[in-house]
């Protein structure tokens, strides 16, 4: 018996198109399966994502694959859920979703609604009407409902860069990814009314930024520095730390304002620029720290650590390792208070981010996940277990005490630290005095002008603070004239001075000459970077 | 050679037995061999040695466990000088709680100079430290020897300039002759062997235990015809050892200092119970009968270099021996903060001023 293939009156026809193709309107003339691209991100780092459906004979169910990680996968379930509670159904065949390049690892959850609109354009239930290349992302929940997921800001960013410029993603993330122009977001709130709209072959009405996140909101902090009475050095050396980004230890005994004083500096920190505002983002965004009030970074990051803070939160850390406190703080100040009281693995650990401004951490299988850390860090710390060193009337500790404290800190870190200032406790008197005091917008009007020097200085080549001026340069930077040279000499031997200071000198007298507005550093400016030079193990010694 | 037997040094090795009990069971038993093998009741009944004394006989090491130490001994380079020794110092005969026997390393003070102890705080100001180089300065040149207990501060501050000036210096320790505490004294120690002398009463290996300092303290004064405190706590070490002063019959000076200054407080105590007053190193030395020799080369207080500028001028007035931090300068003299701290630093290269620790100064 003949069996001749009958092309039943009810089954369209299949038609393949060779472009994107356009969706008819009409039911019956969907398009064969479409790729879908989403992206999946390891720490700051991207990857196009490329979404491919099939379906097969086979025991019911829908499979993901493409070396998934557990919570990737569970998103099948989700999305079952999902699409059954937005009132269409899955019918019973074994279908098979790949994420490719299969062989790049995937974590997160941001998959869910890319596969999901996938396989439902495989089944024919859904168009997708998209006339340019759309990168879709966003986490399902079983109601339906597209929830916001982190790292939306490097990714809208990569892919913009990679020249894709349409986006769909959850509502909430919508703010973060506006900060990227040139690009248009549909916002996703709900599956239903998403495919909804899809069937009527529209797109959700793109997402526009109400420009409420505006950069001109004034920097509020607590504490202004007219309110610090009689620690006018101590600002003078917050000045010179913020100005040209060197790193400050604070040394007092207890109570004498170090902490206050190191609280109060963003108040005089200037904008970010909007290249540092993007790289800030994309790392709170990684972090998880963006909710909808605040989509954007618009003020210089503050990171107080507590003594008690592990390497991995300090560092970066975690199964899929996210931004440590010293990536938290790129871009703005890392204080660290009582810095003998750290432990040593964790400061021993900060050394090498201090060099190199970045952080990299590296998980098994060779999955590297590199941060930037450009911070600026202020220290805080007791000079003695007593408090009182150097004051010999009033301190009790023995030489062994002294000398076990100040192993506390390894040269190389002090070395770290371009300047020291002593903290003193202020005399009654002094804080009834206002003479000669500084306020906050005095700070930061000076800090402002300094930073304006050095961006047109340093535009163009790979630094962007005086503190980083690396050696082979500082005779290009930071010259100096014969009487400079002179008094430098002077200072190296009846100071003692290392190398290593001598060159921190000289850039902290060029922040000195920046904030001065002088284009030349004079024997003044190079006197007062002396003054406020770092310290080493010899502290302690007697 | 020593005239002393292994018997001597059992004797000399009871610590806490005072040194005029064991010159006393000496003199009892001149031959110690019989006195070492007495078994615990013949001791007992000994009647003028009291009942605490026997049980620290008792208690004392056995010779087996001494034998070796007494037989490094010399190669330790220690000597032991027993009371009736020649070279013992005979200035200790004076002393009613003299000790039984010494050990020695280096030499001992020479007899026909006059000697001075010169003590005080351990945590001393940049005053004390001053004060005691430039006292100690003096006495050497006056040719005095300087006796004290190489502590930190005041005690090896002193002894390192007497080294140093070319005079002689004699450590005398609350510990075994041939260990040096502290630790970080060990290259003053070294130069005492060899350009001074090292003196204890305790044997060898005996470890610096707090209850040795005040006994050691005894001997200091007992070895010098003057004590000088130059600076004490109100409860220090240092006027323990003006207390023995007294009871031995020897003269204390003390020096003045800021009266809100604790490190003062105890030497000021002292000239209120009578001490004597120190005004200058030449009035000191007048008074210890002494010829003055050196005058002072450090600029008076009060002086002001005239080749200042007016900035640098009226910074350098509010400086003194005292140490003035860059806050409280900026304070009395009402000058930006930034203008105080780049005069400073001029001051402090033309060796004018010092830095005590970071933006601390004081006069040099």
């Amino acid at each position: 018996m003949n069996r001749r293939r009958v092309h039943s009156p009810h089954r369209p026809v299949p038609r393949i198109l060779t472009d994107h193709g356009r969706a008819a309107g009409t039911e019956g003339t969907f398009m064969s399966h479409q790729k879908i691209l989403t992206a999946s991100i390891q720490g700051l780092s991207v990857d196009m994502i490329e979404v491919e459906t099939d379906v097969t004979g086979g025991l019911p169910g829908i499979h993901l694959v493409g070396n998934l990680a557990g919570e990737v996968k569970e998103g099948a379930e989700r999305i079952r859920c999902a699409i059954r509670n937005s009132g269409m159904t899955i019918p019973p065949k074994k279908m098979i979703v790949n994420l490719s390049p299969a062989d790049r690892r995937k974590t997160g959850t941001g998959y869910d609604l890319a596969i999901a609109l996938s396989l439902l354009n495989k089944l024919d239930q859904c168009p997708l009407p998209f006339e340019d290349t759309f990168l879709i992302c966003g986490e399902l929940s079983l109601d339906g409902t597209v929830r916001p997921i982190r790292g939306i800001l490097p990714i809208v960013s990569f892919a913009r860069e990679k020249g894709i410029s349409h986006f769909m993603l959850p509502a909430a993330n919508c703010a973060e990814a506006s900060l990227i122009r040139d690009i248009k977001v549909c916002p996703a709130d709900k599956l239903t009314s998403l495919i909804e709209q899809l069937k009527t072959g529209n797109l959700p009405a793109p997402y526009v930024s109400d420009n409420s996140t505006a950069s001109d909101q004034p920097v509020s902090c607590a504490i202004d520095y007219a309110d610090i009475h009689g620690q006018e050095s101590v600002k003078r050396a917050v000045e010179i730390a913020a100005s040209g980004h060197h790193n400050l230890l604070m040394i007092g005994p207890p109570g004498c304002g170090k902490t206050m004083i190191a609280r109060a500096i963003p108040s005089i920190l200037p904008e970010l620029t909007d290249r540092e505002r993007l790289e800030v983002t994309k790392i709170y965004s990684i972090a998880g720290l963006l909710d909808g009030e605040h989509p954007a970074m618009l003020t210089r990051p503050f990171r107080d650590v507590h003594h008690t803070a592990t390497k991995a939160s300090v560092i970066g850390g975690g199964l899929y390792p996210l931004p440590g406190e010293i990536s938290l703080a790129n871009g703005g100040v890392l204080f660290l208070d009582e810095l003998a009281e750290f432990q040593k693995p964790v400061l021993e650990a900060l050394r090498e981010p201090l060099e190199d401004k970045r952080i990299r951490i590296t998980r098994s299988g060779n999955h590297i996940y590199e941060y930037p850390a450009d911070f600026v860090l202020v220290a805080a710390m007791n000079p003695c277990p007593c408090g009182n060193y150097p004051d010999r009337t009033r301190c009790q500790c023995t030489p062994t005490q002294l000398k076990s404290y100040g192993q506390k800190l390894s040269q190389p870190f002090l070395d770290r630290m371009d300047l020291c200032v002593t903290v003193d406790k202020v005399a009654y008197s002094d804080l009834a005095s206002h003479q000669n005091e500084r306020s906050s917008a005095q700070m930061r009007s000076s800090v402002a002008g300094a930073h304006q020097i050095q961006l047109s200085r340093y535009a163009g080549s790979s630094i962007s603070y005086n503190a980083q001026i690396p050696a082979r340069l500082l005779n290009k930077y930071c010259p100096i004239d014969g009487s400079g040279e002179r008094l430098l000499a002077e200072a190296y031997e009846r100071l003692s001075l290392s190398a290593r200071t001598y060159h921190k000198v000289l850039r902290v007298a060029r922040t000195i000459a920046d904030i001065d507005g002088q284009k030349t550093i004079s024997l003044e400016h190079l006197s007062e970077a002396l003054t406020y030079r770092g310290i080493d193990r010899h502290f302690w010694d007697e | 050679m020593s005239s002393h037997t292994i018997f001597d040094y059992w004797l000399a090795a009871i610590t806490d037995l005072p040194g005029h009990y064991k010159i006393k069971i000496k003199k009892h038993f001149p031959d110690l061999e019989e006195f070492c093998s007495l078994s615990s009741d013949e001791i007992s009944r000994i009647p003028w040695i009291t009942d605490p004394q026997k049980t620290m006989i008792n208690r004392a090491k056995p010779i087996s466990c001494l034998q070796r130490e007494y037989e490094q001994m010399e190669s330790l380079g220690v000597r032991m000088i027993t009371w009736q020794d020649p070279e013992y110092p005979q200035i200790l005969d004076t002393v009613h709680d003299q000790p039984f026997a010494v050990f020695v390393k280096g030499t001992l003070p020479p007899a026909e100079r006059k000697t001075v102890s010169v003590v005080g705080a351990r945590a001393c100001s940049p005053y004390g430290k001053k004060q005691t180089r430039e006292l100690t300065n003096n006495l050497v040149s006056a040719g005095f020897s300087i006796v004290s207990g190489m502590a930190s501060g005041v005690d090896g501050l002193a002894q390192q300039t007497a080294l140093d000036s070319g005079g002689y210096s004699l450590a005398v320790l609350g510990c075994g002759a041939n260990i040096c505490y502290p630790k970080h004294h060990k290259v003053l120690y070294d130069k005492l062997t060899e350009d001074g002398g090292i003196l204890s009463e305790y044997p060898l290996y005996e470890q610096p235990v707090k209850y040795h300092f005040p006994q050691r303290n005894r001997l200091i004064s007992a070895l010098s015809d003057a004590v000088i405190v130059i600076e004490a706590r109100e409860k220090s070490g240092s006027l323990i050892t003006a207390d023995f002063a007294l009871e031995q019959g020897r003269d204390i000076y003390a020096l003045p200092g800021p009266v809100d200054s604790p490190l003062s407080c105890g030497c000021h105590r002292l000239i209120a119970q009578g001490a004597r007053i120190i005004l200058s190193p030449e009035q000191l030395i007048r008074d210890l009968g002494g010829t003055a020799g050196i005058t002072k080369t450090a600029v008076e207080t009060g002086d002001i270099p005239g080749d200042l500028s007016e900035t640098e001028e009226s910074v350098y007035r509010y400086l003194s021996f005292t140490p003035v931090k860059l806050s409280e300068l900026e304070l009395m003299t009402g000058l930006d903060t930034s203008l105080v701290a780049r005069t400073l630093m001029g001051l402090q290269l033309r060796g004018l001023v010092s830095e005590l620790s970071r933006q601390c100064y004081i006069r040099v």
